[in-house]
């Protein structure tokens, strides 16, 4: 039986550099000169991102078939009278180094010259390339930094590739995609990965770009033409979006003269493992004659870091919340390119008000290009925050957030007299959690008596809860648990799980002498989670 | 730490004397109005001007 007829070979390998890499995407889309390619944002930061996760070697899977391009091929570019190509290209990134021979070599069998086993564990990821005139930036994996303690990407999950029969793994990734201007705006980019995310969590289908595009305009028949899409999605459009594939839009506006709401909501959702879309106001302040607004814009927000050292804003004075920490946010920006850091770094804008007023107000750092090229210089003012919420998420974080409020009030009130080493000063953990997070959490890092451990375990709870962990430093003192699934006239309260036994000892002992009944200026908040402790005694610990 | 229960009890009681009193009153009742004034800046992220929600997203 005669083999397979020679051709040219479908892959190359190539070390890894910017230059081969402009050189290689304007050969595999060659309606992009290698000029243009590299006066795209994209380039620059793609290359600081792949050098800093070690990418050595460029394998370049020469045909390759991407359902998100094929679906957008269907729905739009076969129509064209030019003809565009239905297949992409993927380029694949390895720390390992190795040629065309080597790799040769593997894919025939041998492997005294590169095993497969160095693929998989230098793996980093891949970028598909789009046959498109300059939006070329497909599907893109490409494994986060490496982890640190203050660096988090809770949302970011295993990713499986295959490249001729081998299979590869990106540890942590969240697909990331650049808008094509035809069927996708950068709102759709946005929705595009956050529903990667979403998808898994709470099991609804994976949309493409242009599904998506019509999904988030299918309510708007007198809008202007949405495909294609010239003039974006507006916030009205993405939370329909959202809603095409079951899921809750909560819309929060943010106020330019605090960050506080913006780093306690990102950090509520984003820890539960829900990532936010945010809209952006862009402002240029490289122009000689002052600002420039750029327009606005949405990312997908996918990750944070935590200073242990910053004194972020805090929600409320003498109320520690572990969100203030919060010094960089990583987006899905996809005019940049995946996990972009905008860092809270405290430099204002000028806003003009609609009545010709001038407000200061915060702003992120971004990698944009300013006018004069330097990346440092465009600045985005947060305006909105949306977020896809699973229906049965219904009490909202800030109700959580006042019965904490208030039970922090009541515990600085008793430290007076108690004292600071009884009843420490608290940092605040508050979060979105399923029951099945915080039973592991429990099972691997809990320090709780054995006992407490398999009744907690074992107990019924909902699905979705509220948990703001209390804690002093590294140690975890309490965890307060809202029922997240409940309705909002309810008392709330879960239950009460105890690290620290003096401080239980202490709350059960007030909450079950009947005093604590004739204190009516016990705020609300403090007197549902002493009420809870009051009738469930022994459950705490 | 551990304490004695009858510590416990001693530290409860004198938590909940303090409470009971004129000045715990004052700072239980600053308390709940610092938390409301904190919960108030958060909830008002749910007043969506009319305005943002046709904004559309462009660049």
């Amino acid at each position: 039986m005669e083999g397979p007829t020679p051709q040219a070979r479908t892959f190359d390998v190539y070390p890894y550099s910017l230059d081969t890499l402009l050189q290689l995407i304007s050969g595999l889309s060659p309606l992009n000169s290698k000029e243009a390619i590299a006066a795209k944002a994209h380039s620059v930061y793609l290359d600081g991102y792949l050098r800093e996760i070690r990418a050595n070697t460029i394998v370049v899977e020469k045909e390759y078939i991407d359902k998100d391009y094929l679906e957008d091929f269907a729905a739009y570019y076969v129509k064209c009278f030019r003809d565009y190509p239905k297949t992409c290209s993927r380029l694949h990134f390895f720390e390992v180094e190795f040629n065309v021979d080597d790799f040769e070599s593997l894919l025939a069998g041998s492997t005294a010259r590169l095993k497969a086993q160095q693929l998989q564990q230098s793996y980093c990821g891949f970028v598909v390339i789009k046959p498109l005139p300059q939006t070329i930036i497909g599907r893109t994996c490409l494994r986060t930094y490496s982890s640190s303690s203050s660096r988090s990407y809770p949302v970011a999950r295993k990713f499986r590739s295959h490249l001729f029969g081998i299979h590869l793994t990106i540890d942590e990734t969240l697909p990331f995609q650049e808008q094509d201007n035809v069927v996708a705006a950068c709102a759709t980019s946005a929705l595009w990965s956050v529903f990667q995310a979403t998808a898994l969590e709470f099991q609804h289908a994976l949309m493409t770009p242009v599904e998506i595009t019509r999904a988030a305009t299918d309510h708007f028949p007198a809008e202007t033409r949405m495909i294609p899409n010239r003039s974006g999605l507006s916030t009205a459009m993405m939370a329909h979006a959202i809603r095409s594939v079951d899921l809750e839009p909560v819309l929060l506006s943010l106020r330019a003269d605090e960050d506080a709401t913006l780093r306690a909501n990102v950090y509520a959702y984003l820890s539960g493992r829900i990532p936010l879309l945010m809209g952006v106001r862009l402002y240029d302040l490289s122009m000689p004659k002052g600002q420039e607004f750029l327009g606005h814009h949405a990312v997908a927000i996918v990750g944070y870091n935590l200073n242990a050292n910053a004194v972020g804003s805090q929600a409320a004075p003498d109320f520690q919340l572990k969100a203030g920490r919060i010094d960089k946010l990583y987006a899905h920006d996809d005019q940049i390119g995946p996990f972009a850091r905008m860092a809270f770094d405290g430099l204002t804008v000028q806003l003009e008000n609609p009545d010709g007023s001038i407000a200061t107000s915060q702003s992120l750092s971004t990698s944009w290009p300013a006018s004069d090229g330097s990346t440092t210089k465009v600045r985005a003012v947060p305006t909105m925050l949306l977020v896809p919420l699973y229906h049965k998420i219904r009490i909202r974080y800030e109700d959580a957030f006042e019965s904490v409020c208030d039970f922090d009030g009541f515990l600085a009130t008793i430290r007076h007299v108690v004292g600071e080493t009884v009843v420490p000063r608290l940092e605040w953990d508050i979060r979105i959690t399923d029951v099945n997070g915080l039973k592991q959490d429990i099972a691997i890092g809990g320090t709780i008596t054995q006992a407490a451990r398999l009744r907690w375990l074992t107990s019924s709870m909902p699905r979705f809860m509220w948990r703001a962990t209390a804690a002093t430093g590294q140690a975890r003192v309490f965890d307060l648990l809202f029922d997240a699934t409940d309705i909002h006239t309810s008392d709330g309260v879960h239950a009460m799980l105890c690290y620290d036994p003096t401080v239980e000892a202490l709350l059960r002992t007030i909450a079950t002498n009947p005093v604590l009944s004739g204190i009516t200026d016990l705020p609300n908040g403090a007197r549902k989670v002493l009420g809870w402790l009051g009738a469930n005694p022994s459950a705490a610990a | 730490m551990t304490m004695q229960e009858s510590e416990l009890k001693k530290l409860a009681e004198q938590a909940l004397k303090h409470l009971s009193s004129d000045k715990g009153k004052k700072e239980l009742r600053e308390a709940a109005d610092k938390s409301r004034e904190a919960t108030e800046s958060i909830r008002r992220a749910r007043y969506i001007d009319p305005e943002h929600l046709n904004q559309r997203f462009t660049v």
